[in-house]
């Protein structure tokens, strides 16, 4: 919001405040300036002066070569301009300014000869008009030497203020100059009322009827007749140009002024087109369409609240009015419109309409129920000076219910404990008064306070606490240097996730954050998602029940930029509801952590001593055991091939970590992967990352080296192709005997030449004994019987006997 | 925290938010307000993560692109 500084000086005197102070302290007031635009800077170096001599320029018929003083010295300028005379009084720009129109920078030149010490202005080269046709002719009764700035009065500072929503009573010039004059303790003047009224009373020549009064609590209607609709004076039109608004004409003027005065919106109705002259505020019901004053027709909800007529809606309530009762030149009986609008009505309504506007922005906020009546007669006063006419007597003033005095209680025992520092009473008092509170009853120990009706955001003792110590100053506050604090001891879960982290990277996978919050539609693919109350949008309606659809949209975003070769990783919180109605309880939804893993793409790119090779199951088998080995050393991790149809998978690996069961471990299914748009192989592993943090770790012990050789034996077995290896290995294991120690599957060989259907394992057994060397014929036995129980089981043979 | 890269210009920059906490939030935990104060402060580990290593835009830290994550 734009705050003009001279304009700020109407209500409150600060001439003797320095710039940075103003900002500092509002900032630290909580209003923070975001930007300052400081008009005189635009016209730094150039002053008034003073042409002691102008003649004509020996070398140039339509030049003149001037003697130009600035107070203290004589300089030659060279000027172009038709009008320029001895005499005169006119705006020196000296070298080292630089023209506003333009930003061109004056520089000592030699013009046809003669040497210029800056140049002589016109209105255009200031941004004053677009005047171009001579020189700017000054006021005799100026001073040569002034800057300006200051002698044209464009010496503004206009401040960019970002109020936070809670502030609504610092909308205005006057809500601003309130906290300067709480912060720097001067006093706020508000402007002075002096009626000229005449004629009618207002009530006899307008009527009011609020028939929706939760919506409207009050309503206040002032007439002003035959006034004549023209150009706004100068000094109204610089003020709303100050915070870059466009003067329109005066009685629009007028009202935008007082919006920005004292933030109170204000209307401007044509009397005359309102029928039976008659205001009804009401919701609009069954009309459906209204077409505002910028000729836009708009689609109305039958809960909008809108002013109406005798007979038809004349203006959308606190955002805009309609084109069928605005003020135009020819108007010449205005109704002056101040009311009080219930902040979330105007908000819906401003909101389904799409509409934001100076009006509604403050009254959405909540706007000071209390200023309507001064509001209107400052209209009716500024209208007359400004657009003449006669101000009737008194205003319609419906009000039905008027808004209670809220007040509360301020102990100076509380303060003293939330600031943690005494600020002396006196001065607490003087805080909230010069702020518009007002103290009711005062003892040593506490206030109790009024508060008033435009600070919407006070309700409660703490909000008085933070007025007091916000305008006192947090930077008054002294630093403690110390604070004890006692520490609980706490399981520490992160140790854990990082030691997950550090094995993870090491093993190739990077990490992702992805959102936990998805769209229905995704989160039902995968899961019984839970719903949020308040999402922020359709996107993120409801919690994700798997980490999977956050790391499938990421491989399909890195597929986009020619990222295919993927190892990554997410360690997050999962939801899911268990219940079939609504959650009530911690019983009725499940959280927790998991992990998932994935590899897609390339695990080997080219390189100069072997070929591309794509990631396959056993890669993904690999890492996950290499991981869990890491992690939970001493456990025996194994892998089972699952026939679960798990819903995402095409295969899977049960991994088995001491007999329990982690995760699965497999292909994800080409339909979800298209889903992504992801045209590759993915591969995952997924677990709960609690589950795995309660697997005991067992004790490490030392195991006696073996003493004695261990002994290998191969073996191919030809057998049906749709026999699994690990169904094999089991048997070779189940009849191995004691002795057997390791079964390591080494080769798989297909080929027609076996037989159809045929295909060939390749084992190798390891044997040894810790108490001594095997003997050929020890081996021999255990190895034929061993062999003997896979041709039976399997129907298999023997190669090469 | 005033921030100043070097040869440019300094501004003050935003980078925790604290304050008192609000009664009525201890007493919606079961906390007497009138016993306990609480004092909270918070800050954003993506800004100042964005100002060590001078990355320009945040959503960077959260599109999870390879080229991204094999940077740190």
């Amino acid at each position: 919001m734009k705050i003009s500084l001279n304009w700020l000086n109407d209500y409150i005197n600060l001439k003797d405040i320095s710039l940075e102070d103003i900002l500092d302290k509002l900032t630290y007031a909580g209003l923070e300036v975001e930007e300052v635009e400081d008009h005189a800077k635009n016209y730094e170096n150039m002053i008034v002066g003073f042409v002691v001599e102008a003649k004509k320029h020996p070398n140039a018929d339509k030049l003149s070569l001037c003697k130009v003083s600035d107070g203290k010295e004589e300089f030659n300028v060279v000027c172009g301009a038709p009008n320029v005379a001895t005499g005169q009084k006119v705006v020196f720009a000296k070298v080292g300014s630089i023209i506003p129109n333009g930003k061109f920078k004056i520089e000592k030149a030699k013009i046809r000869g003669e040497v210029s010490f800056g140049m002589l202005c016109s209105e255009r080269e200031l941004n004053i008009s677009d005047n171009h046709d001579g020189i700017m002719v000054l006021n005799p009764s100026l001073k040569e030497g002034t800057p300006i700035a200051e002698a044209l009065e464009m010496n503004d500072v206009v401040l960019e203020i970002a109020i936070t929503p809670n502030r609504a009573d610092a909308l205005s010039h006057i809500g601003i100059a309130r906290d300067l004059s709480a912060l720097f303790n001067l006093p706020l003047k508000y402007p002075e009322i002096k009626l000229n009224e005449s004629g009618k009373k207002s009530n006899e020549l307008a009527s009011v009827e609020i028939v929706d009064v939760e919506n409207c609590p009050r309503y206040v209607g002032k007439v002003v007749t035959n006034v004549s609709i023209k150009e706004s004076p100068d000094w109204l039109k610089k003020k709303i140009k100050s915070i870059g608004l466009r003067p329109i004409n005066n009685v629009v003027d007028v009202t935008n002024f007082i919006l920005h005065e004292v933030g109170q919106p204000l209307h401007a109705f044509d009397l005359d087109k309102l029928n039976g002259k008659k205001i009804i505020v009401r919701s609009a019901g069954n009309d459906t369409k209204f077409t505002t004053l910028d000729s836009k027709e708009r689609n109305l909800q039958s809960k909008d609240l809108m002013i109406c007529d005798a007979k038809r809606a004349v203006a959308i309530a606190g955002v805009m009015g309609g084109e069928n009762s605005e003020v135009t030149e020819s108007t010449k009986n205005i109704l002056i419109e101040s009311a009080f609008f219930n902040p979330s009505s105007v908000r819906k309504t401003a909101k389904n309409l799409g509409l934001s506007t100076d009006a509604s922005y403050r009254f959405e906020r909540g706007t000071d129920p209390n200023i309507t009546l001064w509001a209107a007669k400052r209209a009716a006063q500024l209208i007359q000076e400004t657009a003449g006419g006669e101000i009737s007597f008194g205003e319609i003033d419906e009000y039905p219910k008027p808004i209670i005095k809220r007040s509360t209680k301020l102990r100076f025992s509380r303060l003293d404990q939330i600031l943690g520092y005494h600020i002396e009473n006196r001065e607490v008092e003087n805080i909230l008064l010069s702020l518009g509170f007002e103290i009711n009853d005062n003892s040593k120990d506490e206030l109790n306070v009024n508060i008033p009706s435009y600070r919407h955001d006070v309700e409660r003792e703490i909000d008085l606490i933070e007025e007091v110590a916000r305008i006192y100053g947090y930077n008054k506050i002294p630093e403690v240097s110390k604070i004890s604090v006692t520490l609980e001891e706490k399981v520490d879960h992160s140790a854990f996730d990082d030691k997950v982290r550090v094995v993870l990277n090491s093993l190739g996978f990077y990490e992702i954050i992805a959102n936990s919050l998805l769209s229905e539609e995704t989160a039902n693919r995968f899961g019984k998602p839970i719903h949020v109350m308040n999402p922020q949008s359709s996107e993120m309606s409801h919690l994700r029940p798997s980490l999977l659809p956050g790391m499938l949209t990421t491989i399909s975003n890195n597929l986009k930029v020619n990222e295919k070769d993927l190892q990554l990783f997410e360690i997050g919180k999962v939801f899911e509801q268990l219940s079939e109605t609504k959650i009530k309880s911690f019983d009725d939804f499940k959280e927790n952590e998991q992990l998932l893993l994935i590899v897609t793409g390339n695990s080997i790119r080219t390189e100069w001593f072997e070929k591309d090779r794509a990631f396959d199951i056993h890669d993904m088998k690999g890492l996950v055991s290499s991981f869990l080995n890491n992690l939970l050393p001493g456990v025996t991790i194994a892998d089972n091939y699952s026939e679960n149809d798990f819903a995402f998978l095409d295969y899977s690996f049960e991994i088995v970590a001491d007999g329990k069961n982690l995760g699965n471990c497999g292909k994800l299914k080409k339909e979800i992967c298209s889903l992504f748009d992801i045209n590759q192989d993915v591969f995952l592993f997924q677990t709960n990352l609690n589950e795995i943090k309660q697997i005991p770790i067992p004790k490490k012990a030392f195991k006696d080296l073996l003493k004695f050789p261990k002994v290998y034996r191969d073996c191919a077995f030809v057998l049906d192709s749709n026999i699994r290896s690990d169904q094999v290995s089991e048997v070779i294991k189940e009849n191995g005997s004691n002795l057997l120690h390791n079964v390591k599957l080494f080769d798989i060989f297909q080929s027609e030449s076996l037989g159809s259907g045929k295909k060939s394992l390749a084992y190798q057994l390891e044997y040894y004994d810790p108490a001594k060397t095997l003997t050929e014929e020890e081996i021999e036995k255990v190895f034929s019987k061993t062999v003997k129980s896979v041709e039976q089981k399997f129907n298999a043979q023997l190669r090469g006997a | 925290v005033w921030w100043q890269p070097k040869g440019k210009e300094g501004r003050w920059l935003e980078v925790l938010g604290c304050g008192m906490v609000d009664p009525n939030v201890l007493k919606n935990v079961g906390i007497d307000p009138e016993k306990y104060v609480g004092y909270a402060f918070g800050m954003g580990v993506e800004r100042t993560a964005m100002l060590k290593y001078g990355i320009g835009d945040i959503r960077i830290l959260f599109d999870n692109d390879k080229r991204f994550l094999t940077q740190f």
